[in-house]
């Protein structure tokens, strides 16, 4: 094939990959809503709470999409974009001789791709679907991002920069990719967690889920509107000001929402019931299977600081230069570092360890897709972003 | 106040005869002693690092938010950020410091025997009974354990046999030495940073005259060509810069360098010779026609108002910025006086882009300096689109504008010439920071991916005859509640299953006897 061919085949494969991921979207929400029906005694004795095999009860007609099939079919799908995923990536790789991580047309998608793997290793071992949901909401979300932004860019190749002609960008970004889909399905767990439990109800998860993500949401909202100061502005004491009022304004609104939660608690009585028997166990599992993916993916960030510190000590003479990207993969580095010390040094478990992995997520879109965008706006000098972003 | 008692308590044990012979020897009064302590303690906590560790976040996100040219300046090379981290450090250090005894005894210095209720009280824990004497179960069971992968120590008394069994126990170090990592990686960048220099220089194409490292090097360095490569749309694809290192005895070396591969001239602990980045450059050739044989004219490079001229034969082909760099005309346009005719030209270099199939191409104009209060520059010709072609110019192939600019019996030829910007380092620290890095990632990927784990068993005979034993085994580990449960069943099955083999051995012995 030609090299128009290729792109031309790899850009027909990712978008019906988009596609047939936002149908496995649709499959595992129905998969994670549809009531248990009555499992087989085996599989339940195994401690298997998800995928069971529905049986009908009293002769009762079965329906024909049971949780079970739902599940399986979210999953059928699943592997199906997943194999046109893969198919598309690699016939991009080959029309452009270089792995297709490098403009934010391919990130994203490339991201996408690491995380669907991860994933489906995980289903396995954990035989369970009912984080599926949270993961192809992402998966959809950044593919969906990539393709419509920057769908034009599926059929052109975009040279390589000097700076990127190295085996480090292999190394670096695969390893990036990794740890960063680890990351993710700690975060999807932990959100599963959450809305499973219906923690994010409790008052104390609540302000700390919402706190950092309602700032972060704020100071977006002050970029767009001009308030934080840009290139070339004087950082005056008015903006100070407006900033500190805009922190302060959006930590009340929290904590309003805080102590409405615990006034609606002392009128109604609890609104979270303690999960008992299986449900309980699915918990626990899902909590320490967000702490596996995390415990994974933070040795690899590390690497992914080291190798990027020694290929930028190669190409740019300087280890680390207090880049954005270099400081924002750093503080997922510290996030996380801190997120496995609260677990282990303080023993903290459940709701508020979910509520961590789920800001933590938020971290690594900033750190991964949202700073091109932010150093873009905010006219902050980066050598890390994507040419077409900015 | 917890401090003070304790204190307190410890002089009264002492006595007052110790105590005066203690005070003797250290100067620092009591009370300032207890104050050091109190914060060398508070520093010891694990949440006094938390709270550090989410102080820097916070400064450091903002600082990745704001423009580091405005008033909250310079965050990261700001006194009270060094501060922060020099606590962080203390902080880490003093963890690290008060840990090393407690990990070190955990994971190697661990008891074997134990009472029964010992066993009894954990959440993982199993019961088992075996038809063997104690001591030949206990054998069954070393067997079972080696099977899975645990080391295994026994100690025998009094009739029962105790075992203690681990996985992983060096790993547990694995937090004590990232941290010992990180500590000593922020000493190594500081020492870097006092150590070491970073300075940029630019280096024009073969023929240009080489230029001083300095920094007390003595070494000299020359460009002796330079390939630039573009892609079809005009971007670099590449360029590599061959240089030579020429040393105060005259000795010179060679090598060839590009973006991702820099010089190690020295190794590693020398000096880094790194290709930063690439511009175009141009020497204007001015040329006197009207003599005979035609002479070239001296200029001057003309910038913000002021003026750099050159010798007539040595003319200049930058435009100096006043800060030790360059501006290549590459990047815009340069203005250049020629005092003898009185002459002003300004020149313009536009780099080739194959995919639209054009060529190199220069603009010129050349233009009269009022001569009067009121009077505007007086342009005498504009020449644009001018062709750059490969020529033979003084005996070497050059590449030059091919159609010259004459303008009152000057000739303006332009020579272009590459340029390179270099970044030529010395780092002392750097192979120690990145050993660090490595340490770092070798205590992350012990703890995280080997995790600890403990088993204890204690083996009694189960009835006064000693021939059959009822056996407690309790497991602990640092890899997740669910996840050792199901191994802690799976090496309990593998004991009984190594139980029950041993029986039947026995029981086939007793019969052959």
């Amino acid at each position: 094939m030609s090299q128009d061919q290729l792109l031309h085949f790899s850009s027909t494969c990712l978008f019906l990959g988009f596609w047939i991921y936002a149908l496995a979207l649709l499959f595992y929400i129905a998969h994670a809503i549809a009531p248990e029906v009555r499992a087989v005694t085996a599989r339940v004795a195994t401690g298997s709470p998800g995928g069971t095999i529905a049986l009908s009860g009293g002769g009762r007609a079965e329906p024909v999409f049971n949780r079970y099939r739902l599940g399986l079919t979210a999953t059928g799908l699943a592997y199906g974009g997943y194999l046109l995923a893969t198919l598309g990536l690699a016939a991009r790789w080959d029309a452009q001789g270089y792995w297709p991580v490098a403009n934010a047309f391919e990130a994203p998608i490339a991201f996408s791709w690491a995380i669907v793997t991860v994933y489906l290793v995980a289903e396995k071992l954990m035989r369970t679907r009912i984080v599926g949901w949270a993961i192809f909401l992402f998966v959809v979300g950044f593919s969906g991002y990539s393709l419509f932004n920057f769908g034009s860019g599926s059929t052109v190749i975009d040279p390589l920069r000097p700076a990127l002609q190295s085996n480090w960008l292999r190394i670096h970004v695969g390893m990036a990719m990794t740890c960063y889909s680890f990351f993710a399905l700690g975060g999807a767990l932990s959100i599963t967690y959450l809305v499973r439990s219906g923690a994010w109800r409790r008052p104390h998860t609540f302000a700390l889920a919402i706190w950092p993500v309602s700032i972060v949401v704020g100071i977006l909202l002050g970029i767009y509107i001009g308030r934080w100061p840009g290139s070339g502005d004087a950082l005056t004491a008015s903006k100070v000001l407006g900033i500190a009022c805009e922190i302060v304004v959006l930590s009340a609104v929290t904590f309003l929402g805080y102590k409405g939660l615990e006034r609606r608690i002392a009128l109604e009585g609890p609104l979270v019931t303690r999960a008992e028997g299986p449900e309980a166990e699915l918990l626990e599992q899902l909590d320490e299977w967000s702490y596996r993916a995390i415990s994974i993916g933070l040795p690899m960030i590390a690497f992914v600081l080291m190798s990027g510190a020694i290929w930028a000590q190669m190409a740019w003479s300087t280890f680390w230069s207090w880049d954005p990207k270099e400081i924002w993969a750093l503080i997922t580095f510290v996030y996380y570092a801190l997120y496995v010390h609260v677990r282990v040094q303080r023993g903290w478990r459940g709701a508020p360890m979910a509520a961590l992995g789920m800001v933590g997520f938020v971290i690594v879109i900033i750190s991964f897709l949202g700073l091109a965008y932010l150093v873009g706006t905010l006219g902050i000098f980066s050598l890390h972003t994507f040419g077409n972003v900015q | 106040m917890a401090f003070a008692a304790k204190a307190r308590r410890r002089d009264r044990d002492v006595g007052s005869e110790t105590m005066a012979v203690r005070q003797q020897r250290l100067t620092i009064p009591r009370v300032h002693r207890m104050s050091f302590a109190r914060i060398w303690g508070t520093m010891r906590s694990m949440t006094f690092a938390i709270f550090m560790l989410a102080g820097i976040l916070a400064v450091v996100i903002a600082g990745s938010l704001l423009p580091q040219d405005k008033g909250i300046r310079y965050i990261y090379e700001s006194w009270w950020f060094y501060g922060l981290n020099f606590l962080l450090m203390l902080s880490v250090l003093s963890c690290v410091r008060g840990r090393i005894r407690p990990v070190y005894r955990y994971a190697f210095k661990v008891p074997v025997v134990h009472r029964p209720e010992f066993y009894r009280a954990a959440e993982t824990v199993q019961d088992m009974e075996a038809g063997l004497p104690p001591a030949t179960a206990g054998r069954a069971v070393v067997k079972a354990l080696r099977r899975c992968h645990y080391r295994v120590e026994t100690v025998e008394r009094e009739g029962k046999t105790y075992i203690l069994a681990d996985r992983f126990r060096a790993m547990r170090l694995g937090s004590l030495v990232s941290h010992l990592g990180i500590v000593l990686m922020v000493a190594s960048i500081a020492w870097g940073a006092i150590a070491g220099w970073l300075d940029s220089a630019v280096l024009v194409e073969a023929g240009g005259a080489p230029i001083a490292i300095g920094h007390g090097t003595g070494l000299m360095l020359r460009s002796d060509g330079f390939n630039f490569g573009l892609y079809p749309d005009g971007l670099p694809r590449n360029f590599r810069d061959q240089l030579t290192v020429i040393e105060s005895n005259g000795t010179e070396h060679h090598d060839t360098i590009d973006v991702n591969t820099p010089w190690y001239y020295g190794g590693i602990f020398g000096y880094d010779i790194h290709q930063a980045s690439f511009a175009v450059s141009a020497r204007l050739i001015a040329i006197d026609t009207r003599q005979s044989p035609s002479k070239p004219l001296s200029y001057c490079v003309l910038e913000d108002n002021t003026q750099s001229c050159g010798g007539g034969s040595d003319p200049l082909l930058l435009a100096p910025l006043g800060d030790g760099s360059y501006r290549p005309i590459g990047n815009g346009i340069s203005a250049f006086y020629l005092p003898d005719r009185d002459l002003a030209v300004t020149l313009t270099f536009h780099d080739a882009i194959p995919n639209q199939q054009q060529p190199p191409t220069a603009v010129v104009t050349v233009a009269r300096p009022p001569q009067k209060a009121g009077q505007t520059m007086r342009i005498l010709k504009e020449a644009a689109d001018i062709p750059v072609g490969t020529r033979d110019f003084n005996g070497t192939m050059e590449q030059i504008t091919t159609t010259p600019v004459e303008v009152g019996g000057v000739r303006f030829i332009l020579l272009i010439r590459r340029v390179a910007g270099l970044n030529i380092g010395h780092n002392p620290a750097v192979p120690f920071i990145f050993t660090t890095f490595a340490l770092i990632l070798l205590g992350l990927v012990s703890v995280l991916y080997f995790p600890f784990s403990r088993l204890w068993l204690y083996i009694a005979p189960d009835d006064d005859s000693g021939i059959s034993s009822r056996m407690l085994m309790r497991g602990s580990s640092e890899k997740s509640r669910q996840g050792f449960k199901r191994r802690f069943e799976e090496i309990g099955r593998v004991v009984r299953r190594e139980l029950d083999t041993a029986s039947k051995e026995l029981e086939m012995e007793g019969r052959t006897s």
